[in-house]
């Protein structure tokens, strides 16, 4: 137990850079383990300097054990974890990796909510609908406005992990706030997912009946049930599939979609 | 050419090396797609089939213990193949899918391996030595690199002159089907968020989602703004119902009191 460490702009840099390289030697085992050591090496670096060998040792073991959590979020668990390794006795030490697994899946959770369903589908679903008209604002757009806030996360994460991290997540309403905020970023999240139905897919039916004088337009005749039904129709059976299959039937739906579509424009009633 | 697959090798390897750590998702299709675009000289097609793939690929991320096919190397394939045979969108789409396939299998055999890694850190842990256990973290990092570059490498430089053949090759009928095909797959993508997101009490909330894309025809912004609302009126919800929870349980409290 060091009392001298002290932390400093300096080691919050050096997490954070150190932080660039979080997920480079993800693999099935232990996931995000060698990003977890590396990223707090700055601080038990220096809070281990004058330790005896084999707490160091345990020191290295304990954060080479099996984590995964948000990338973007980490940074505030990692300054929590910086805070618990300053201030647990050496012998009490067992008790960060317990609190390192309870928070990790919850920050997660919260982050996969904000940042993969939430912040960047709404950054890169503008950014795109830009980019397919060969508008190159729309792939700077989405490049500055996801990296404002996602490194913005990042940087400030540790900072205020490591100076609140402890009143944030653990008091008795910690909890209670990552609810609340993966509840709101939910909604929001389907709001735009509802959105994205109507914008993004894209098919109908280029088929026509000749009538007496007149001729039966079939999209027409589809139009008047409900805008943008076929869509619908598809993305309704695709989340029944993927739902049942949790997700693992993805790459045999977009197959079937590739055939299904070559199949159905061959005949006309696709176009 | 050789310096243009060069460049396009290195460039994956970057966006390999991004989707691991620094994440500022120049491994996404858009991004990915546009600058393999301008290595190639033709940024506008990269642009466009680039945003293509992003809006089809737009749910698919490694969330819990499902592996997304390869969006990075698919997009980087994509977009050289669409570009360099000609065939433009429906080309750069027919091609990403399988080439994220196949990627995914190296990156899939990779992230087996790794573990080797850990092992090998621990083992380096009885030094004391931080650098020398972290160094495995990094050696890690040049394989991730190479995962990508060398099949994107192969795509650009040998597969040139063999996909635009090939693509000649196809029948119209075919490439036209895979262009109806780019527009139904974004569904796909949807709906995997959906089964991550979508809890049996907020349905209403990707209806009026829809309704007000669908039917009022406003653009993605406007309807996050209206969601921004929505989860401010649902908040306040959860912290009314939570409160009144603990009135009515203080409340049943007191009666056992008295």
């Amino acid at each position: 137990m060091s009392e001298k460490f002290e932390m400093t702009n300096k080691v919050y840099r050096e997490m954070f850079i150190n932080h660039l390289t979080f997920q480079w030697g993800w693999n099935y085992e232990r996931q995000q383990a060698d990003g977890c050591l590396f990223t707090l090496t700055p601080v038990l670096k220096r809070l281990y300097k004058d330790a005896p060998l084999e707490e160091r040792e345990r020191a290295i073991k304990r954060h080479l054990e099996f984590f995964n959590t948000h990338a973007t979020l980490a940074p505030l668990l990692f300054g929590l974890i910086a805070a618990l390794e300053v201030n647990t006795p050496e012998a009490e030490k067992d008790s960060i990796t317990s609190i390192k697994t309870g928070l990790m899946g919850p920050i997660a959770g919260l982050g996969d909510g904000l940042f993969w369903f939430t912040l960047w589908p709404i950054c890169a679903s503008i950014g795109a609908t830009m980019a397919v008209t060969g508008n190159i604002f729309g792939a700077i757009f989405t490049f500055v406005v996801f990296n404002v806030i996602n490194q913005g996360v990042k940087w400030f994460g540790f900072r205020i992990g490591y100076t609140k991290g402890m009143d944030i997540i653990n008091s008795g309403s910690g909890d209670e706030v990552i609810k609340r905020i993966s509840g709101a970023a939910t909604v929001l999240g389907l709001c735009v997912a509802g959105c994205l139905v109507s914008t993004t897919v894209k098919l109908s039916v280029p088929l026509e009946f000749a009538s007496g004088d007149g001729k039966i337009v079939v999209q027409e005749l589809i139009d008047k049930i409900m805008p943008c039904f076929l869509p619908v129709l598809v993305t309704l059976f695709c989340y029944w599939r993927l739902k049942k299959t949790n997700g693992k039937e993805a790459v045999r739906l977009i197959f079937g979609i590739m055939i299904a579509a070559i199949a159905l424009t061959y005949f006309g009633i696709l176009g | 050419m050789l310096v243009k697959a060069l460049l396009v090798a290195l460039w994956a390897g970057l966006c390999s090396l991004d989707d691991g750590g620094m994440q500022l998702q120049i491994r996404k299709p858009l991004l990915a797609g546009t600058i393999t675009g301008l290595i190639l000289g033709d940024l506008t097609q990269g642009l466009i089939i680039g945003g293509t793939l992003e809006l089809m690929w737009l749910g698919v991320n490694s969330v819990g213990a499902y592996t997304p096919p390869d969006i990075t190397g698919g997009a980087i394939v994509g977009v050289t193949v669409g570009i360099t045979s000609g065939g433009g969108v429906a080309a750069g789409v027919a091609f990403a899918v399988p080439a994220a396939t196949l990627i995914l299998q190296l990156i899939v055999l990779l992230q087996t391996y790794l573990s080797v890694h850990i092992h090998r850190a621990e083992i380096d842990a009885a030094t004391g030595d931080f650098n020398k256990a972290n160094r495995w973290h990094l050696y890690s990092g040049v394989l991730l690199f190479l995962a990508r570059a060398i099949p994107c490498f192969i795509a650009v430089y040998i597969g040139n002159t063999v996909l635009s053949d090939f693509i000649e090759w196809l029948p119209e009928f075919i490439i036209n089907g895979l262009n109806v095909a780019s527009g139904i797959i974004p569904a796909v993508g949807i709906s995997m968020l959906l089964t991550m997101m979508l809890k049996k009490d907020m349905w209403m909330y990707l209806v009026a989602g829809f309704v007000f894309a669908a039917y009022l025809g406003l653009p993605v912004l406007g309807v996050s703004l209206i969601g921004i609302v929505f989860a401010g009126i649902h908040d306040y919800n959860y912290v009314q119902r939570k409160k009144l929870e603990r009135d009515t349980a203080m409340e049943l409290e007191g009666g056992i009191d008295l």
